[in-house]
């Protein structure tokens, strides 16, 4: 089981250099000319140099990638040709944001797609296995901006119940507003994750309600309520797990619609500010960081899946 | 003699027909998707006789016009610039469904020529496609094409292309899957015993039976990638303003959500709708290809 | 002997998307106290549908719709109770037990099998955790699993498939019931592994007196093994009767036809398999009258206008489902004989040597870890020789992991092997390159056992025919392709008009001759049969065989035969090789094999084949195979099977006996014969 996860360590490593390696020549590869992004487009040329060198441009390319490599472990990531301020001080501030509420919406999203995706498979074939399905299909096609724009209307212009734009952490407005705020954002990022983990569950729970040790556990004449619990569940969520990973993921990178519709400061509204700007820099630093985070998320539900699954660690075992 | 090939061919075709039949029969046994097809039916018409079906130019601001409410002449009204919302909509779905389908079939063609090279050559060949798209599936999808987009651009065919990149990794993976597994079956090993070269045994006997697990996929990334090109367009980063896209009518109409909210509403719909009616098709093509993957009824 | 089960008349139908099919058809067994029930059939005959109908286990879309289930004869209907009642329970699981085919996929991979037999007992004998634990690991010993304790928490995927049947079985026995349902519980084992379970649950069953329900297709595991046999056709039970009658005086036409159709150890050399013509019905198309009508030898032209036969007792116990009297039957049995009166193809043996194999082994590497270094190596297959003549029919034997497989591949050239020669017509072509191997590739093919993966779906019939031909270039002309693939279709008795359909359109024995067909495309001499029949019903293997037999008449073909069905391979070949483990046991010729095996392993082999002759099974011994079959990663230093034979020496744990004539060309290889 160790030496499987460091395996997998090794791996994301081997994929962070890699996305390391290409976010880093994304200067080179940019179609206009970095200069002038950060001095405009009127240089004289002594403004030029003199800017060419502080970006140590005049450097070979292998050279400057180590300095760059060298100090992005040590957190510095250059200024931002746009905002003018360390990158590092920028996105310090937007990470805990977009974290926050990604993982929020995880913990929403879970359990309730769970619990539907449960309901759905024990229930099949009945009204509210199709009533729940069709809503999670037609949940898991709507824009999630788009929806966002719709709670807006109704809650925050129309009914005026709820704050319609901003984000504030509790210590500055207090937990009430702080929920407040939340709850529109949250129900935005979680729809479509609880309409995805109700179909994945319900598909994984009825791949395992057909198999033969599920007939075999009819067969011993147990509880019903067992053979559900000990046999069918324990077997279907096991593939969810690998999902969590990649959910996660995919609510960083989607988290920057919803911060757009409420003006929430967190990196996606940074990310899509600097790329209007082509504020190389701070996209740079944002591609690296999303990537260690997502390769964290998905080594945190591979450990997981190793703990719960005792087929992983059998068959590393039986390699010996 | 003549007799029998005439009417074996005629047998051939018969049996061609009734498979396609058969075929068909399953795929919109359900009403739903026959729902789902007549409507994307009408939005791909729509897309493709925008200019015919409406009087007006997408493009043309008459500020005189702003805000008009629905009228006989503007069915949906008219937005800040007195553009009208219905010819928009037109326009806009042929932009949503150009990047959609053109950024499948790219990524399926450069994903199942990657697969297959991957799993033809192995080796060396093998471990760098593999390791890349591990690299690449371990970015947040639209970090990738975020990123893409500083470098590429942002016009419909850049966008097709950026928006097809994330999704490369699925397609290798399935199709090198798909042909290391019948690369065992009895069959293969049979024309390989009968001394078929693995270019032969790829092409002839590989790639037709992997490929409808492809189809499958195909048809269900045409929603998502449609949907990721309106959040593109939305948050300004995906088609430029001046071009009509659902995306952009969504963005622009926030800015008057208290007037006017369904300036930024109703195009939503159409993006729901459009996507809804892409993935029942696409329940219906994945019934119809592989029965085993239908869900229990 | 009082009634224990009684499944009365049961209809039992399922729902499809668009209809109803109907898989019994009015089915009746009774299963009496501590006796063993053998319930034979085709696959879906329906012999499966019937046990787990009457336990109410059959998926949702099936349902018993008429028909009356009794336990003890106590007028209660257990179809009546709720399928997951209190109950319901009680009886299935309580009373009645059952075990499946797959052992692969009947347990559940995530809870440690201790648990799953505990969780059994909690539920039925009502002990708590503890004592029911310690009984888990009691049942554990019972089924002879060797360090039960420490096994306890073990999960299934740990355990091989012979003791996760024990598992199952202990499972089922824990609770104590009356009834016990083995649903082909054997049939994916080796025939050592098949006979040792079955050895085990018959003397559980005189310890515990629990009635057995044996399910299977198996002829010679109901003569070997039941005290009474049903016999169902189609989703009927046709006949029934004790063992020995069925065996020797079969009243029905099918159960007639079955016995005809199967080879067996005991025949004599010139038998004929008579096959049954034709397939089952499906449920759909079962007519009203006789089920059998269309493929019955019998039947007078009245039977189709009768309604279907109904179960009449002509004999003690013995019951049969036919409008024909004994006399009637009698008569016809003659004229059938008169009419057929076939004998065998002839052989064409020639002195010629069409492959010659000698010291031919093969290694595979095994690779670890992140690179994937490699770290060791094992041999699959060491020091085989033997071979063949033109004409001739070559049986391999040998249970699952034994390198059959990997020879037949290195034959073939699919593996190069790591030494020794192969050659063909005196060519070694061991290590001939990919380009220089090309000409031989049309002097041997293979026919592979699935008849079902081993023809690519989306290619036409006539293009799976004649994929060789375009292959090699064989042909110069459409024309002269599209003749000689007609040919091919006539030669293994299809119609060439149905050279457009696609595989799935065919029935599996129809799949085998155009596998068959495909490998003669282009006029080798050798060809390899790996399994061809195994995936086949017992009546249409005989149509194959038969196929085979002619075929290497006509065209003085050399089969190398790969199977694991004993019988199969005694009826067909001319000579046999055993395999152990990666290397050759024995070769001799086949009666002399079967009259005198010499080699302690072919010895235990043999007396685990059930004979379908119930008279010859009483008195026979029974060898005993210790143990389980060791992986070749592990083989023992000297002869392989010294950790499991009883007459292993020191000598034999550290040397390696040769393969040495024992006289009259029978050839072995162990100790005790070329010590003397």
């Amino acid at each position: 089981m160790g030496k499987y996860i460091i395996k997998r360590i090794l791996q994301m490593l081997v994929v962070v250099i890699l996305v390391a390696v290409v976010t880093f020549f994304l200067t080179d590869m940019l179609p206009s000319d970095p200069v002038y992004l950060i001095g405009g487009d009127e240089l004289t040329t002594e403004e030029y140099d003199y800017i060419y060198h502080q970006l140590g441009l005049d450097k070979p390319l292998a050279e400057r990638f180590v300095i760059w490599a060298r100090n992005a472990l040590h957190g510095d990531f250059g200024r931002s040709y746009t905002y003018h301020k360390d990158v590092w001080e920028l996105i310090s501030a937007r990470i805990p944001v977009t974290l926050y509420l990604s993982i929020l919406s995880l913990i929403i999203s879970v359990p309730l797609g769970v619990l539907f995706g449960m309901i759905t498979a024990l229930k099949r074939g009945t009204k509210t296995d199709s009533i729940i399905t069709l809503l999670a299909n037609v949940c898991s096609c709507l824009p999630q901006f788009w929806i966002g724009i719709c709670l807006l209307v109704v809650f925050g212009l129309k009914l005026r119940l709820l704050p319609s734009v901003g984000f504030h952490w509790p210590g500055e407005v207090g937990i009430v507003q702080h929920i407040k705020e939340l709850i529109m954002p949250l129900i935005c990022l979680s729809l479509g994750g609880v309409a995805s983990f109700t179909r994945q569950t319900r598909s994984s729970m009825l791949e395992v309600i057909r198999q033969d040790f599920v007939r075999t556990a009819h067969s011993k004449g147990i509880k019903e309520r067992f053979v559900t619990f000990r046999h069918i569940m324990r077997n279907g969520l096991i593939p969810i797990i690998t999902i969590l990973g990649n959910r996660l993921a995919y609510m960083i990178g989607g988290s920057m619609f919803v911060e757009n519709v409420f003006s929430i400061p967190g990196m996606g509204t940074l990310m899509v500010k600097s790329v209007s700007c082509s504020d190389i820099p701070t996209i740079q630093a944002l591609v690296l960081l999303t990537t260690m985070v997502s390769c964290m998320a998905y080594l945190l539900t591979d450990i997981l899946y190793v703990i719960v699954d005792p087929r992983i660690s059998l068959t590393s075992d039986s390699k010996k | 003699m003549n007799n029998t090939s005439v009417s074996n061919t005629y047998d051939k075709k018969l049996a061609r027909r009734e498979r396609v039949r058969k075929f068909l029969r399953t795929m919109f046994g359900r009403k739903v998707v026959i729902a789902a097809a007549v409507m994307l039916f009408i939005f791909i018409f729509i897309a493709v006789f925008a200019s015919v079906l409406t009087p007006y130019d997408p493009n043309i601001t008459s500020p005189y016009q702003a805000f008009e409410a629905p009228s006989s002449a503007h069915w949906l009204g008219c937005d800040e610039f007195g553009r009208d919302v219905l010819t928009r909509l037109f326009y806009g779905a042929r932009v949503s469904l150009i990047v959609g389908v053109l950024a499948v079939i790219i990524a399926c063609v450069i994903g199942v020529f990657l697969g297959l090279c991957a799993a033809y050559f192995g080796g060396v060949v093998d471990v760098i496609i593999m390791r890349c798209s591990e690299a690449l599936m371990s970015i947040p999808r639209i970090m990738v094409s975020i990123a893409l987009i500083v470098i590429i651009g942002s016009s419909i065919t850049d966008l097709a292309i950026i928006l097809a990149i994330p999704t490369i990794p699925g397609y290798i993976r399935m199709i090198r899957g798909q042909a290391l597994s019948l690369k065992n079956s009895d069959y293969v090993k049979a024309a390989e015993m009968q001394g078929a070269n693995s270019l032969y045994v790829m092409l002839t006997q590989i790639l037709p039976n992997a490929i409808s697990p492809i189809i499958v996929m195909m048809t269900q990334q045409v929603g998502t990638t449609i949907l990721m090109e309106s959040g593109l367009s939305y948050v300004g980063i995906g088609i430029k303003i001046p071009i009509a896209s659902w995306g952009t009518m969504i963005s622009n109409g926030k800015n008057y959500l208290i007037t006017q909210p369904m300036l930024a509403i109703i195009p939503g719909i159409c993006v729901a709708l459009l996507v809804i009616c892409l993935n029942v098709l696409g329940d219906g093509v994945r019934d119809a290809m592989d029965p085993r993957l239908r869900g229990e009824a | 002997m009082s009634l224990l089960l009684d499944i009365n008349n049961i209809e039992t139908c399922f729902r499809t998307e668009d209809r109803v099919l109907k898989i019994l058809d009015g089915v009746t067994i009774q299963v009496k106290k501590g006796e063993i029930v053998g319930l034979v059939g085709e696959s879906g005959s329906g012999k499966s549908v019937t046990m787990m109908s009457s336990i109410q286990l059959l998926s949702n879309s099936g349902k018993v719709t008429s028909g009356r289930v009794e336990l003890d004869e106590n007028g209660k209907n257990i179809l009546e109770y709720k399928k997951n009642s209190d109950d319901m329970r009680k009886i299935r699981g309580g009373r009645i037990g059952m075990i499946f085919q797959e052992p692969m996929t009947s347990l559940n991979p995530v809870m440690p099998i201790g648990r799953q037999i505990q969780e059994t007992i909690m539920e039925h004998i009502g002990l708590n955790k503890e004592e029911a634990k310690a009984r888990a690991i009691e049942m554990m010993k019972l089924v002879n699993i060797p360090d039960a304790e420490e096994r306890y928490d073990n999960y299934a995927q740990q355990f091989s498939g012979g003791m996760r049947q024990r598992i199952m079985i202990a499972m089922v026995l824990a609770a104590e019931p009356d009834v016990l349902i083995a649903d082909e519980a054997t049939t994916a084992l080796d025939v050592t592994t098949q006979a040792q379970l079955l050895e085990m649950i018959k003397e559980l069953s005189v310890k515990t007196g629990v009635a057995v329900v044996l399910v299977t297709h198996n002829l010679g595991i109901v003569a070997r093994y039941a005290d009474r046999i049903y016999v169902m056709y189609s989703g009927n039970v046709v006949e029934t009767a004790d063992t020995l009658t069925i065996f020797k005086d079969p009243q029905h036409p099918y159960t007639r036809g079955l016995l005809n159709a199967i080879p067996r150890l005991t025949d004599p050399e010139d038998r004929v398999l008579t096959p049954i013509d034709g397939l089952p019905p499906t449920p759909l198309a079962r007519p009203t009258y006789c089920p059998f009508y269309e493929r019955c030898n019998y039947c007078v032209p009245d039977c189709a206008e009768k309604p279907k036969p109904q179960l009449a007792e002509i004999g003690q116990g013995h019951f049969v489902a036919c409008h024909l009297g004994r006399a009637e039957k009698d008569e016809k049995a003659k004229e059938i004989a008169l009419k057929e009166g076939r004998s065998r193809p002839e052989k064409h043996i020639s002195d010629e040597i069409c492959l010659n194999v000698e010291n031919v082994k093969k290694s595979f590497d095994i690779y670890k870890g992140l690179m994937q270094r490699k770290v060791g190596s094992f041999n699959a297959i060491e020091d085989i020789s033997f071979n063949v003549r033109r004409g001739e029919t070559l049986g391999i034997v040998g249970e699952s992991g034994c390198g059959k497989t990997t020879l037949a591949r290195c034959i073939l050239r699919m593996y190069k092997p790591d030494g020794g020669k192969i050659e063909l017509f005196g060519k070694d072509i061991a290590s001939l390159g990919r380009s220089e191997m090309k000409p031989f590739r049309s002097q041997m093919s293979m026919v592979f056992q699935d008849p079902f993966s081993s023809l690519n779906p989306r290619m036409t019939a006539g293009d799976i025919v004649g994929q060789p031909l375009r292959i090699q270039k064989m042909t110069s002309s459409r024309a002269e392709y599209e003749k000689r693939v007609d040919e091919l279709f006539r030669t293994v008795g299809m119609d060439p008009n149905q050279k457009d359909r696609y595989p799935h359109e065919f029935s599996g024995g129809q799949r085998q001759r155009l596998g068959i067909a495909r490998a003669l495309a282009l006029k080798p001499n050798l060809l390899i049969l790996d399994e061809p029949i195994s995936a086949l019903d017992v009546s249409i293997q005989a149509q194959v065989i038969n196929l085979l037999e002619e075929l290497q008449s006509s065209m003085g073909l050399a089969y190398l035969f790969i199977a694991h069905d004993l019988a199969v391979v005694k009826h067909i070949s001319d000579r046999i090789l055993v395999m152990y483990l990666g290397r050759v046991m024995e070769i001799a010729d086949s009666s002399e094999l079967y009259e005198n095996p010499l080699h302690p392993y072919t010895k235990a082999l043999l007396s685990s084949v059930p004979l379908v002759d119930p008279e010859k099974e009483i008195g026979r011994e029974y060898i005993p195979m210790k143990g389980e079959v060791p992986s070749v990663m592990n083989r023992p230093k000297g002869c392989p099977f010294s950790d499991r034979c009883d007459h292993a020496t020191e000598k034999c744990r550290s040397t390696i006996p040769e393969l040495k004539d024992a006289g009259n060309g029978h050839m072995v290889s162990c100790f005790l014969y070329y010590e003397r």
